[in-house]
């Protein structure tokens, strides 16, 4: 079975409540033992639910945004070739012309 | 992770940064309950973000003159070494607002961050009492006093058989991009100020 690479990506994909970087404390007084590590979704959601402060904690998750730009920008990256390649054929048949 | 008990680097003097002696004249308390710390994933006596719990905020109090200062002190223990913290400053007033701070002050816990005039290391803002907070052990009016002009010295210290278990903690809040630089510290500490 294959294993995918746990990188920061992969993680921050997976999971929907992804905490910030560096060890939090939830709750002042704490000892600051929260990270985006040891939380799961389940966890974050509880304490979201009892310590709403905490939500600055965590990075908001935009899963659409960052494929959707990429997929825009090939689109466009592809229709400048395109446009690139006419121009070109336009050319070299002014050329032969 | 370094071992807690073997050094790792040593010191260079150098001529590019000279220490510098003082802080700043002003001084950032907070109630104890008020902010939750976040601290770096490697190092604990780094402080890299503060959150006020629901609208909380951060009080300045300003002085002049070189007026206020800060102290940290190894205490050595049977369990290891501890510290003592101790901030002086004054409050050039007098009225029933200044007493109702100093009386909050004197029952419950409080935070406060002070500011080195030497900028060039990661410790430039420094953070006291951040496990056990600071308590006001001294709150004096001398009406007659030249020195104040009658206005009130003031002392928070650890609370009674209470230390730090760290030295003071250098507070670096990084940007929402990039990484933290002093300016971007004082940033973001200033706005949590009330």
């Amino acid at each position: 079975m294959n294993y995918e690479p746990l990188t920061m990506t992969n993680n921050m994909n997976r999971k929907k409540y992804v905490l910030k970087p560096g060890k939090h404390q939830f709750v002042p007084g704490e000892h600051a033992r929260h990270d985006n590590d040891n939380i799961s979704d389940g966890e974050a959601e509880w304490y979201l639910m009892r310590y709403p402060h905490i939500a600055k904690l965590f990075i908001i998750q935009q899963k659409n945004t960052k494929p959707a730009t990429r997929m825009k920008k090939l689109s466009v990256l592809r229709k400048s070739e395109i446009e690139k390649s006419e121009i070109k054929t336009h050319e070299d048949l002014s050329a032969t012309n | 992770m370094p071992i807690y008990n073997k050094i790792n680097a040593g010191f260079a003097l150098g001529t590019d940064a000279p220490v510098t002696s003082g802080i700043e004249d002003v001084i950032y308390i907070f109630n104890q309950d008020d902010i939750t710390l976040t601290y770096d994933t490697m190092n604990p006596l780094l402080v890299t973000d503060l959150t006020a719990v629901s609208s909380a905020k951060v009080y300045k109090f300003t002085g002049t003159n070189n007026s206020f200062n800060s102290t940290s002190k190894l205490n050595k223990t049977q369990v290891g070494p501890r510290y003592t913290e101790e901030i002086d400053f004054n409050i050039a007033g007098l009225s029933t607002d200044i007493k109702a701070q100093l009386m909050a002050m004197g029952y419950g816990r409080v935070r406060a961050i002070a500011i080195n005039n030497y900028k060039s290391g990661d410790s430039a803002i420094e953070l006291f009492g951040a496990v056990n907070g600071l308590i006001l052990t001294d709150a004096e009016r001398n009406a007659s006093d030249e020195t104040l002009e009658g206005g009130y010295k003031v002392k928070l210290a650890n609370p009674d058989k209470i230390k730090e278990p760290y030295p003071p903690r250098a507070v670096s809040i990084p940007p929402e991009s990039g990484s933290a630089t002093y300016a971007s510290t004082l940033a973001a500490l200033e706005a949590l100020v009330a």
